[in-house]
């Protein structure tokens, strides 16, 4: 081996992350467990939600009323509710009512929340502090409150409900889609430089929503949990979901009104039901979050990696030998306080 | 500090304007007349008509809110269309009713989630925090509603030791009070917890990561007081800030409970105006909604320059 | 510079596992601070000078694996248990560091701070720490102590939150202060105050100071003694004078190059070319040998530690062969 010449940087080039790939957003799904078996249980529900009328045992409007407030049995699986009907059936159907009205919320929010979003960001001025004012104000009370009030105008039903839920819910995401506006239409002026003589609006929906949009999925997975647990209690409220639609919701609380002699399996299916269904979806936004993050997926890792390295060799940059306890998430030496202004997002 | 009030309570008229008028302005674009609701379906056209004249349903929607305002200013908020109850009375017995419950919640939230967050921060990452961190995920994934009527399967059926119904506040008896108040506030107090606890292990661990906490080290300060007296201080306004978010979600949270443990409270109230469209409650109660919320806010702005000696 | 021992060091080494293979960052110092003597650590940043002072108060990260002894007056740090160290900080020995405005605590006051070093090793009222604060700041020449004793980091100039953090480390009259870069993020003009500062209490209070920057210049004029650090190793130990003149070790002479001087023009301060390697990655020989422009054969082996002079060592096997530039002016260079 030849002795290392004069001059011969020793360093190894620093190991460069590599460029997250569209393919490689579908590896943290198969790299995390959470979210494989959230996503699998999300899958059930919607596949239950779509082919409800295929798999259901029985009518979930068809009355008995010879076997009301039965147990479970092999002909009706969970029982029967207080009119006899199906409750099993009943809970199938209760999954196309909640899906679609969660994503109907959805739906809603974005299609209000992102068109005021994007003007606020680009437009800037008074229209943004108008805008941006009344945002504001509504995020500011109780949002079950102001659905409660938006559903009291339009009439109670699942869709009234949902849409007016997506109305509570679009302040958000206008907030989200503006912040993204800001934070690229900086870049943005550099590129317009370049790109004289494109038309403003192509450019705009060319540069900004493609980078923008990526915190609105992950907003709208997460949305999705609410408006579920939302769709739920409305109709438990008798808000949402009109009787005879079966929704698991509404089914709860006819089960609170014969507590005492309904069979216990039919005050814990729906409730589990939705927690379960919140709870992986809640998983799957998570997941989301950790992955389209600008740092995205194996180089965030190795980031965090390197940081940590870092940070344990003690090099006087990111110096904070402490006894106890040991810091989890640590920030890049750079971010470090000590070399103060850039916050992290 | 007198100056701080004016300034925030002139930021507040505008938002209190537009939020009233938002609701205000919905009975008029949806399908209910308010008319046909108290009349029914079935009253003659020119009944209708004789009352919409009366209850000044013809005139633009501005002039409608602006009497509807001057009526709030002089302390008139109308009378409900189904129960003959002035509003201002219906809010006055039920605003008590949910401020006990609010603030139980609240009062549950902070002192569970507070120490569970101290708690996750210190051990972090370890078995104990990812416990913690999990426990708060399934906290607000789970439907309220849903947990309030397995407590009352479990506690007031089964083994008979709260009520499962109704509501006593301290003016009949402190016992009785606690008695009716525990379930829904703990109830209403779960997503609270998982809030405040999520918040709190954030400010923490960033607390416990400044550069002064190794300088207390070196100070040979005891790692107790290091905790106690300094991370937490240190995280003091992001909690207060939680806090704010806090009566926020529980208030939202407690209208869904009043249904379920029959508590009558202005949610209560509220959903039952839904269901029958009475709009002189439901814009009320909603109005209420609004000035509690900015009040605290308002509060917590003060807090906040107690607090932190950095913020002028 | 006195008699009496008040440090000794041997053989600290200090590594770290990580994902990238075991990381060296201290290996196998040796040195000693005497009572009141003023020592200089220099090195670029990486070369393990920050963690060895941290070291010394016991305070590297729990994923530190520490080995090796550090005698404070006898007694062995490494074998003490948290309390017994946490009785020694502040009071035998204490540190100042870089950010002033980060290493407060920034809600509570200056004055409350110092007072709370003070009663946390001496069991005295507060009204007794707190005059005894006060005095402090005026020692350390805070105009109006009074007033600044109520008052936050945040409303004090970068100088005078320094001098708190040195009144708040001399509060307890410690018998050695390290200081890791405490003048680096000042403005020039205060770096010096803050600089002569230490030194007249270091003379007046009898404390020995460890002075741990990568600024040669401000060990010169400062310190007695100079230990300089590369790639966790002391290369070079003598007085600050003998290095100044004399240096042995070519990454002294480097770092005396670099050093602005009236005279020399900014562009031609000569840089050391090359970087300082990773810990998981040094080579197995000199480490300081690829950027060396004396390497020979020999210093492929593994770099003893040589007698150089009286109290004088050296890394380097070619210390006596070669005449390296020092920061005397070039006529005088060069014998």
């Amino acid at each position: 081996m030849t002795a290392p010449t004069v001059g011969d940087t020793m360093q190894s080039d620093s190991v460069r992350p590599p460029k997250a790939s569209r393919l490689q957003k579908l590896d943290w799904l198969w790299a995390d467990t959470r979210a494989k078996v959230a996503l699998g249980w999300v899958l059930v529900v919607l596949f239950v939600a779509i082919f409800a009328p295929f798999i259901a045992p029985a009518d979930p409007i068809e009355q008995n009323l010879r076997s009301i407030l039965a147990g479970p049995s092999s002909d009706y699986l969970l029982g029967t509710d207080d009119i006899g009907r199906d409750f099993f059936s009943r809970m199938l159907y209760g999954a196309r009512v909640s899906m679609f009205g969660a994503f109907l919320a959805v739906s809603v929010s974005m299609m209000i929340g992102i068109p005021v979003g994007l003007i606020a960001g680009y437009v800037g001025g008074v229209i943004e502090n108008v805008l941006m004012r009344i945002v504001d104000s509504i995020l500011g009370f109780p949002a079950i409150v102001l659905a409660i009030g938006l559903v009291a105008a339009l009439g109670p039903g699942l869709t009234n409900a949902m849409v007016a839920v997506g109305v509570t819910f679009s302040p958000s995401v206008a907030r989200l889609m503006r912040g993204q506006v800001l934070a690229t239409k900086n870049h943005l002026y550099v590129d317009a430089a370049e790109q004289y003589g494109s038309p403003v609006w192509r450019t705009v929906l060319r540069h900004i929503l493609p980078n923008a949009i990526q915190p609105i999925i992950v907003q709208a997975a997460l949305l999705l949990a609410v408006a579920f647990l939302a769709e739920a209690a409305l109709s438990f409220l008798g808000l949402g979901a009109q009787p005879p639609t079966a929704s698991w919701g509404g089914m709860l609380s006819r089960s609170s009104q014969f507590l005492q002699v309904s069979p216990a399996v039919q005050l814990y299916a729906p409730g589990l039901a939705i927690a379960l269904t919140v709870l992986a979806i809640n998983a799957l936004g998570d997941s989301l979050r950790d992955s389209l993050d600008p740092v995205a997926g194996t180089e965030r890792r190795l980031h965090r990696t390197l940081a940590r390295a870092a940070k344990r060799l003690g090099s006087n940059d990111g110096d904070t030998g402490r006894h106890k306890p040991q810091t989890p998430t640590v920030a890049p030496p750079d971010l470090q306080p000590s070399t103060a202004g850039r916050a992290r997002s | 500090m007198l100056r701080l009030l004016a300034t925030r309570m002139a930021a507040i008229i505008p938002t209190l304007l537009f939020a009233t008028f938002t609701i205000f302005g919905l009975q008029h674009i949806g399908p209910a007349d308010p008319a046909t609701v108290v009349l029914g379906e079935n009253a003659t056209e020119e009944r209708i008509a004789s009352l919409r004249e009366q209850m000044g349903l013809n005139d633009p929607l501005i002039v409608q809110y602006g009497k509807w305002l001057g009526d709030v200013a002089t302390g008139d908020l109308g009378e409900s269309i189904i129960r003959s109850e002035r509003v201002a009375t219906t809010i006055k017995t039920s605003l008590p009713v949910t401020l006990q419950l609010v603030l139980s919640g609240v009062f549950i939230s902070v002192a569970i989630g507070v120490p569970l967050g101290i708690l996750a921060a210190t051990r972090a990452n370890k078995p104990t925090d990812v416990m913690v961190t999990s426990g708060s995920a399934i906290g607000v994934s789970i439907p309220s509603f849903w947990l309030g009527l397995v407590l009352i399967t479990a506690f007031a059926i089964n083994w008979k030791i709260f009520p499962a119904r109704g509501f006593a506040t301290p003016g009949d008896g402190i016992g009785e009070a606690f008695r009716h108040t525990i379930l829904p506030a703990f109830v209403v107090s779960t997503s609270g917890i998982a809030i405040v606890t999520r918040q709190v292990r954030g400010a923490m661990i960033e607390a416990l990561s400044a550069d002064s906490i190794r300088t207390h080290q070196a100070k040979g300060l005891p790692w107790r007081t290091i905790l106690w007296k300094h991370a937490l201080r240190n995280s003091a306004v992001t909690i207060v800030t939680v806090i704010g978010l806090l009566v926020n979600t529980t208030l939202g949270a407690t209208v869904v409970i009043e249904a379920v443990f029959a508590i009558p409270g202005m949610g209560f109230r509220v959903i039952n105006a839904a269901s029958g469209r009475d709009f002189p409650v439901i814009q009320g109660v909603v109005l209420t909604y609004v000035l509690i919320v900015l009040a605290i806010n308002l509060l917590i702005d003060i807090a906040y320059r107690i607090i932190d000696p950095r913020i002028q | 510079m006195t008699g009496s021992e008040l440090l000794r060091v041997r053989d600290l080494a200090i590594s770290f596992q990580t994902p990238l293979g075991v990381a060296h960052a201290v290996s196998g110092s040796n040195f000693t601070i005497g009572a009141g003597e003023r020592v200089g650590m220099v090195g670029e940043s990486g070369s393990g000078k920050s963690l060895t002072g941290l070291s010394l108060l016991g305070l590297t990260p729990p994923a530190a694996e520490v080995s090796g002894e550090v005698l404070l007056d006898g007694v062995d740090l490494l074998t003490l248990s948290e309390k017994e160290l946490r009785s020694k900080r502040g009071k035998q020995v204490s540190m100042i560091f870089q950010e002033p405005m980060t290493a407060l605590d920034p809600v509570f006051t200056v004055g409350q701070q110092i007072s709370a070093t003070f009663r946390a090793h001496h069991g005295e009222s507060r009204s007794v720490a707190k005059e005894r604060s006060i005095d402090l700041l005026q020692e350390v020449g805070i105009p109006e102590p009074q007033r600044r004793y109520r008052e936050y980091p945040h409303q004090l100039s970068g100088g005078m939150r320094q001098r708190a953090m040195i009144a708040m480390a001399l509060v307890c009259e410690p018998q050695l202060l390290i200081a890791d870069e405490p003048t680096t993020a000042l403005d020039v003009t205060i770096q010096a105050q803050v600089l002569d500062l230490i030194v007249k209490l270091s003379e007046d209070r009898g404390t020995a100071i460890l002075l741990i920057t990568h600024d040669l210049g401000v060990i010169a004029e400062t310190c007695d003694r100079v230990l300089t650090m590369y790639a966790g190793q002391i290369v070079e130990q003598c007085t600050v004078d003998e290095a100044l003149e004399h240096p042995q070790h070519p990454y002294t002479s480097g770092l005396l190059a670099a050093i602005p001087r009236p005279g020399v023009a900014a562009e031609d301060l000569h840089s050391i070319p090359g970087r300082v390697p990773p810990p998981v990655d040094f080579p197995s020989g000199c480490r300081f040998g690829p950027r060396c422009e004396h390497q020979t054969e020999a210093c492929l082996q593994p770099q003893e530690v040589l007698p150089s002079g009286p109290n004088r060592f050296v890394r380097c096997c070619r210390y006596n062969e070669l005449t390296l530039p020092s920061a005397l002016p070039p006529s005088l260079q060069a014998n």
